[in-house]
This record gives C-alpha cells, structure tokens and sequence, in this order.
C-alpha cells in the first residue's frame, strides 16, 4: 500500500459535517455490571460495575478514540457496541435501531456491520487454522460471498492489508505479531464492515509495528468508508487515529472532545494527570510540573461515593464526596463535555 | 574513574534441537557509577538477554559463547554459583517485568523479603523484619505491617512492583537491572514507579541499568543509552544526544515512528518498512540493511562502531562519515 | 472453610448411596450366590429355602432397601460363606493392609520426590536419563514377576527373608519378625509406586522450575539449595499432593496379586474371593468403605491443597 502525505483523509474529514447529521450509533444510559466469581448466596451479591452509565454518538465516518486505564470499562463498552454482550440497562442504536434487545436471528444480519479487531490476534486467531480457513469462515457463515469467489475475496483482503498472498496457508504462528494483527484486520474487513471496533489493537506490538498498523488502519479506513472506535491505553496512538476522544475513569466518560481540543485544553483533573504521566520523548522537560496521582486505582466493585476520582484527585471538595458529576459542555454549545463541577466553575471564572 | 561494571563482547546463543541461534552479538558497554543506562530495542533484541547474562540467570538452553563481565575487577562469568550468589541480590539486583509471576505465590511478602536480608547481611529474624517494615515504607506502601503478611495475589499490579523493588534493594546493592519494570502497569501507576525508581536511585546513590521498549520512559530516565537492534548495539550516546541528534538511521527512524501528545497533528506517522529479521545472525553487514532509507551497498560489509562526537557512537559507516546530515 | 467442608460432608451423603445403588445393581447383575452353592447334591428345595433364608428370593430393589436400612443401623450384614459378620471381616483383614499399602506408600514416595527432583534439576544429563529409564522399568515390570525373583533371590537363594506371611508360624511374633515379613511386599509395592511417580515429580518440578519466581530467588543469591527446595518445592507440592491423593484409596484396596503370593493377610485377597464367590454382603461392605475413602481423601486433599497454596479460596 503506497501512500503519500499529501493524500487526505477526505471520507474521515466529511465527519465534521456529519454532525448535524443523525449519528450512526447511539449509546444510551449504558451499564454493564458483571457478579463476582463465587459469590452465589447472599443476598446483596457483589458485582463488578464496568460500565456504570455511558452516553455516546458516534458518526459515520469518525474515529471515536476511547483511552483509560485498566478497570475504566472501555473494552466492556466496545463489546457492547458490537452486539457481543448485552448491556445489563440501557441501549444501543444502530441506524436507529435498538440491537441490544434485538432477537438474534434479527441480529445475525446486522453483525456483519459491526465487526472488531481484537488485541491479542496470538489468542483470537484458531491456531490450527490456516489463514485462509480464518478468512474464509465468516463469509461462508453468513453467506456474503459465494463459494467460488471466496478465493479471490481471500487474495483481495490479504492485499488490502499488505500481506503476502501466498501466505494464506500459512498457520498464525509462523506470522510475526504485527502480521498476525494484519490478518486479524482482514478477519473484520471480510464482512464488509460499516463499523469497526478496535480494542487495543496495537498494545501488543512493537514501536516500529504499530506505526504500520496505524498508517494501515488510516488507509484502510479512507478507503473503504469505515467508522472506527479505537480503544487504546496509549495516548499517542489514540491522538494520531481519533477525531474524538472520550476519556474514562471507573465506568464513566470524565471528559469527551475534538482531538485538538482535548490536547490543547484538558480540564479534568484525570486527563490531566493521564497526560502528565505518559512518558514525553524529550529529555530536556524530564523534570517539569506535574500532577502525581497518589494511591491505587480502586475497585470497580465498590466505586467511590459521589465522583468517583475524588480519592485521588488534587482538587478534590467536600462536595465531591457526595455529588455525582454530569458530563457539561465547557462553554454552552460546545462539543466538548467535562464531568468535573470545580473544574468548569474555575473556567468559567476565568472567561 | 573506574566503571562499576564492564561488559566485553559479550556473545550469548541459545541452542535449540543442535541449531544455535546467537542472539547477543559481541556486545560492549560500561555502566558508571551513578549512573542509569538504557537499553531500548523492540522485541527479541536481545536486551533482556544481555540483562540476564549479567547475573547468570539465563534459562538452560542458554550459551555464553564469549566475553566478560567485569565488576569490581572481578569476572562475573566465570565466578562459580557460589560466588556469584554472594554478588546476586547484594551488590547487584534485578527487578523483573512480570511482576505477578515473579512473586513466589506461596510465600508471603515478609517471607520473601527477609530472605535476601537474612542471608547478605546477616540480620537476625527479628531484626531482618523490622527492616523490611523499614525498606516497604520507603518504597511508598503505607501499612507495611499489614503488607508483610500479605500474598502476592492480594496485591494489586503496582503494589507487587513496589514490593520486588524492595526486595531488590534491601540489601543496598550498588547496581539495580531494571527489565521492563513498568510495561505492565497501568500510566498513571507507571509514572508513580518511575519516580520512585528514580528517587531510590539518587538516594541510595546506585546505578541503574534500565531494559525497555518505551523511548518516553528512556527520555524521563536515562543518563545514557544504548539502542540496540538484531543481537547488535546500534546507537550509543548520553539521552540528550540520542533525542538531539540521532545518528544511526534505526535510532532516527524509531524516533519518528513514535505517536507522541504534542506536535503537528495531520502529519503522517513515518514507519520503518519490513520487519526485524529471523536469524540475524548470518547477516553479513549492517542487519538494518533491509530496511534503512539511506543504504547502499557498501553498508553490507562490516560494521563497527564509528565515533560520531564526544561519548557518541553509531554503527553506521554513512553516519560516521556525516554523510547523513539532521534534518 | 468450615462451612465449605460441612457442605462437602453433606453432599458426600447422597453421593455414597448413590453409588452403593449402582455397586449393588452391577452386582446383582454378575448373578445370584446361590449359583455358586450349587452342587451335585444340592436339590431345588434346598436352594430355595436358602434363597429365603438369605433374603435372595427378594426382588433386588427390595434387597438393596434391606441391605440400606441395616446399614443405617450399623449392621454390615454377615457373610454368606461362612457367616461371619462383615464388619468383623473388614476390621481383621484391613490392617494389615492398611500397614502394607501405608509402608508401601511411604517409601515409594520417599524414595520418588528426592529422585524426581534430582532428575529435574538435571534434565536431560545422564543420571535423568538413567533415572527415567529406571522409573519406566519399575513401572512396568509386573508385580508378580518381580515378587517371584524377589522370593527366589532373597527367600530361597539367600535364606534371609520369609516367603510369606505376616508373622513366623509357631513364632513369638514381635516387631522385628513383623518387619523382616514385610520387607519384600513392601519393596515390590514401592517399586512400582515409585516408578510411576518418579516421572510425575520430575514433571511436577520441571514446570516450575521455569517459573519467573524461580528465577527472582535465584536473583536474590540465596543458593542453589534454598531455590529449589524452598521454591520450587513448595509450588511442586500441589500436584503431589493431588497424586497422594489420588493414591489413597488404594491403600484400602490392598494388592490383591502381592497380598496372594506373599499370603498377606489383607482385604484385597478377601475381596478378592467374595467378588468370585458373589458374596453380596461382603462385596457390599468393602464396596461401602471404598466409596467412603475416596471421598473422604478428595475432600482432605481439598483441604490439604488450602493450607498449602494460599491462593485457594473456598467459599
């Protein structure tokens, strides 16, 4: 795949216009809660809050980066975008169209839009299939390419991700782990995809690797109209592939903007302090200000009472033990939302 | 002054059904006192082979084929288990990235604390317990006592990396190996040990030799740093150099491959092209050969080191020469 | 945990009858006793008055109801061969058998965990390789051919130890003619055990000796001695004990091939004779205290497997 700088990520640029267009997923009031393993008596059975009221809309054409640490409900929210899992309350909208309660044999036809590109392809790709066996089960599953064409879709999606075709008899372990990434991919492009859900697809992978497979998941997207949701750890990566990004701590979206907007004025106290700690390449500002998060991220479990950050947050009130913030625009009309009250107050203060 | 530690072609294979495969290729550094060197490289570099050779912890099908391991005037290498026992966990330690399972699941944390305390310094128990309480507290775990009688297991993933520094530096060891100690945490824990490694560091007045992936984690931490490449050290120069000026064409490349938070934001992510190769070791030439912009085929002849300034080294002839100028 | 091991107990309960349904329905199905008095004076009234006698004439369910409600009063029932009740056949013939298989055991393991950890930190030198060669043999070589060249060498070419038996006949008895009596059992049974297990503890202790914190003890310059048998021995403890486990309710069993040749007076030979002689209650009785064992042992190695590895939780 030969590209250029000068091309432009058009179809991904059209989203901004898109906005005032209906958006193609919804997600309302989300809550996910998952009961902790062997707590089977007892009456207030323990539970484990992964996703504790998310609201979304996604695009066509964007790309929603979602970035947290471990326990924020991220992935949890990725598979319930994709139907893979079935929210505990509230819903998801495709086209309009409620899919978490939707009958499976409804569902069957609309998960060939909603595909997803999973972290680790060493455990998600059948290690005694060869990948043309991979490639080739969706489509014959749901009936989406004839059996005399599966060849050449085979050789068409191994092209379109950059891969050899004569590897496709290949077993996933003889390929590295960036090429096994690259099949995953194919495995999700195989049904045509309207949306693809990527979690974590490069955590895996080497620094000179996941710049491939970003430039690629860039390409590919320009290519053939794809709206992604990119669920990283790593800022950089995130800020290089989203249009937006949603910040979420322990079940909640504490900050959503534009990608140039959230970089140049975080306000939550988290993102804040989630931009402080990745580590800068540049030597010379090693020993700059910045915000060190005291104390252990706590249990998904029993989230804190009121915000749920307020036990490592710098500016934590008295209020913030009790009140649950809600996410609100930092100025009236603005795409860009905070779920902090005594950090908006001091903004506004400032205007 | 005299380095605290010298390695010298250090060359290390490891042999599988009678195939040797030489993964660490004549390697050559010092570390000084006080100092932190980095050694970064992508995966199956060999770096975290070159760590493990130091101590002799290499697995069974391990070779040190050559070279020497020189700290304090002594050869590691060639020490028997027994004295290298007296230098392990002592004068010299290492913190592992797995921490879940570097942890001996079936001991507590004061159990295995005091073991190391117990027998370098010769404490008694009593005496070796309360110094442990002491060393948890300094590496930032308030309720010490509790910890003690913990299990590993009823940690969480930044708590056990707290607890193995402990363990690594209980009995003041003037060396710490450090492998990839915070890839598995969380940022925001990560940054926390970071910290804490590099306070640890000043005040005990210790060197650090830190393996990692992570060019920011390089940047935050380092003195020095060794870029290394198929079993090769590629690059060698002080932090500030490395992200200045790099010379080596792999350096440069990585360098730009990296997504960072700031900067231009429709810029396209440069790649390196390919992929590290299979079996290095029969390369003739620069082993970045395949995949460096600025090849030509004089590159596939030998490659030793060339100066590029002062303390600055590349094993790049065009890079030598200044035949590849910064941009 | 006590709530965990009164829920196993009372789980066990159903479970022992179950099982006891299903022994006395197969064994029912091997056929009648009455078959096995059959002989050529026996005439057809006769048969059938013992069939009453002996409750056989009974439809099985109803025999099995009358066997269960005896139990419950603790009443083993009495054997149809020579009438003695089953409870005092049990108590006389299970000792010794517990004490040759409980020997048997322990030195088969004291002799398998040392050398199995031997052979495992020396894999693939020539004394693993010796080592393992040995295990197989002594796992294969079956145990009556290994008795007979025992008796033949030590017995009957050297004269130091008695052929059979438990005690000297006509002799004072006492622990060192118990002991020299048990010396051959006991090491043809240890053989054997060790044989198979020698592998298993190698096994056992090779995976954990790949184990990360292997490696950190042996960073902390502790030793060589301490690595491995503080360590990894502890972690390798786990699966032994799940073999150990495993071996328990053997030892009730008995041998019944060792316990012939060396006319070891145990419960496996009396099982043995039962099964031919279909004595119900008999087979019934040793059927109930196997069953029992096996639970028993499954829930103390469950047990065991607590104390040992604390990141066991039972709720």
């Amino acid at each position: 795949m030969n590209n250029t700088d000068s091309k432009k990520f058009s179809f991904n640029g059209k989203f901004q216009e898109n906005q005032h267009i209906n958006p193609l997923i919804i997600v309302e009031g989300l809550k996910k809660f998952y009961p902790v393993k062997g707590q089977v008596l007892g009456r207030n059975k323990p539970v484990i809050h992964a996703v504790d009221g998310v609201d979304l809309e996604i695009y066509e054409g964007e790309t929603l980066g979602i970035v947290g640490e471990s326990g924020c409900g991220k992935s949890t929210v990725g598979r319930q975008i994709v139907a893979l899992e079935r929210p505990t309350t509230g819903r998801i909208l495709y086209r309009g169209e409620d899919i978490s309660h939707m009958p499976v044999s409804k569902l069957r036809k609309i998960r060939t839009d909603l595909q997803m590109v999973f972290q680790d392809s060493t455990s998600s790709l059948n290690p005694r299939k060869q990948v043309y066996e991979i490639l080739a089960a969706p489509m014959l599953y749901h009936k989406t390419v004839k059996k005399e064409n599966i060849d050449n879709e085979i050789d068409r999606l191994l092209d379109l991700v950059g891969l050899p075709k004569a590897m496709k008899y290949r077993y996933p372990h003889e390929f590295s782990g960036g090429q096994r990434q690259r099949i995953g991919i194919a495995k999700a492009l195989s049904l045509n995809p309207k949306v693809i859900v990527c979690d974590e697809p490069v955590s895996a992978l080497d620094v000179s690797v996941q710049a491939q497979i970003l430039n690629l998941l860039k390409e590919l997207q320009e290519e053939l109209k794809l709206t992604y949701v990119f669920i990283a750890h790593g800022l950089g990566a995130v800020r290089y592939i989203s249009n937006r990004i949603a910040i979420m701590y322990l079940g909640r979206i504490v900050e959503i903007a534009d990608t140039k907007e959230l970089f140049e004025n975080p306000v939550h106290p988290y993102t804040k302090a989630l931009f402080d700690a990745s580590p800068l390449p540049v030597p010379t500002l090693r020993d700059r200000k910045r915000i060190i998060l005291k104390g252990e991220i706590p249990s998904a479990i029993s989230p804190p009472q009121g915000c749920r950050f307020h036990t490592r947050c710098p500016y934590a009130l008295e209020s913030c033990t009790t009140n649950d913030p809600m996410l609100l625009p930092v100025k009236p009309g603005s795409s860009h939302k905070v779920a902090c009250p005594v950090l908006l107050a001091k903004g506004e203060n400032h205007d | 002054m005299e380095p605290l530690l010298q390695v010298k072609d250090l060359t290390v294979a490891f042999i599988e059904d009678k195939r040797q495969t030489v993964v660490v290729d004549a390697a050559n550094f010092t570390v000084n006192a006080g100092e932190i060197l980095c050694i970064v490289g992508e995966s199956g570099c060999g770096k975290s082979v070159t760590a493990l050779s130091i101590l002799g912890l290499l697995s069974p099908n391990a070779r040190i084929l050559n070279g020497q391991v020189i700290f304090e005037g002594r050869d590691l290498l060639s020490m028997t288990e027994k004295e290298l026992d007296r230098i392990r966990g002592n004068e010299i330690a290492m913190i592992f990235q797995d921490v879940m399972n570097s942890l001996n699941p079936v001991f507590t944390i004061g159990n295995q604390l005091t073991e190391a305390i117990r027998i370098h310094m010769g404490y008694d128990k009593k005496s070796a317990k309360d110094y442990a309480v002491e060393i948890l507290k300094k590496v930032g775990l308030p309720d010490a006592e509790a910890v003690m009688k913990k299990y590993p297991h009823m940690l969480s993933g930044g708590m056990q990396q707290r607890v193995m520094i402990a363990m690594a530096l209980a009995c003041k060891p003037k060396l710490i190996i450090a492998d990839e100690p915070t890839t598995a945490l969380d940022v925001t824990i990560q940054l926390q040990i970071m910290k804490l490694l590099a306070d640890l560091q000043k005040e005990f007045k210790m060197s650090m030799i830190l393996i990692t992936h992570d060019i920011g984690l390089v940047a935050e931490l380092a003195d020095r740093v060794i870029i290394m490449y198929a079993g090769h050290f590629m690059e060698e120069a002080s932090v500030y150099q490395i992200f200045e000026k790099p010379a080596h064409p792999y350096t440069r490349a990585l360098l730009k491959s990296v997504p960072t938070i700031y900067g231009d934001l429709e810029k396209r992510l440069p790649s390196i092209p390919g992929t590290v190769p299979d079996r290095y070791q029969d390369i003739e030439g620069c082993r970045f050969y395949d995949r460096c912009p600025y090849k030509i085929p004089s590159c596939k002849e030998a490659q030793p080191y060339f100066k590029i300034g002062q303390n600055h080294y590349a094993r790049c002839h065009r890079a030598g020469k200044g035949e590849l100028p910064y941009e | 945990m006590i709530k965990y091991i009164i829920k196993r107990i009372l789980i066990a309960i159903p479970v022992l009858i179950g099982i006891t349904i299903l022994d006395y329905a197969i064994m029912s199905l091997a056929g009648s006793p009455l078959e096995m008095m059959l002989g050529p004076k026996t005439t057809q009234a006769a048969l059938e008055a013992k069939a009453i006698q002996l409750g056989l004439d009974k439809p099985i369910y109803v025999q099995y109801y009358v066997w269960l409600k005896n139990v419950l009063k603790g009443n083993l029932g009495y054997s149809i061969k020579n009438y003695q009740p089953v409870s005092q056949i049990i108590r006389e013939h299970l000792g010794p058998t517990l004490l040759l298989m409980g020997t048997s055991l322990i030195v088969g393991l004291m002799i398998a965990i040392p050398l199995g950890i031997y052979s495992a930190v020396h894999r693939y030198t020539k004394r693993d390789y010796a080592l393992v060669t040995l295990s197989f043999l002594g796992s294969s070589i079956p145990s009556f051919f290994l008795s007979l060249i025992f008796i033949y060498l030590f017995n009957v070419k050297l004269g130091w130890l008695p052929s059979g038996g438990m005690k000297t006949t006509g002799g004072d008895g006492g622990f060192g003619d118990l002991v020299r009596h048990m010396v051959m059992p006991v090491m043809v049974l240890a053989v054997s055990i060790a044989g198979s297990n020698i592998r298993y503890v190698r096994g056992a202790v090779l995976e954990i000796l790949q184990k990360d914190y292997v490696r950190t003890a042996k960073s902390k310059g502790i030793g060589r001695f301490l690595t491995i048998n503080k360590h990894a021995l502890r972690n390798a403890l786990i699966p032994i004990v799940t073999v150990i486990g495993m071996h328990l309710p053997i030892l009730f069993g008995g041998a019944v091939i060792i316990e012939q040749i060396f006319s070891w007076p145990g419960l496996g030979l009396v099982t043995m004779n039962a099964i031919i002689g279909r004595d119900y209650p008999v087979i019934m009785g040793v059927a109930l205290l196997t069953a029992a064992v096996v639970l028993a042992a499954n829930l103390i190695t469950d047990i065991v497997y607590a104390l040992i590895d604390p990141t066991i939780k039972y709720h």
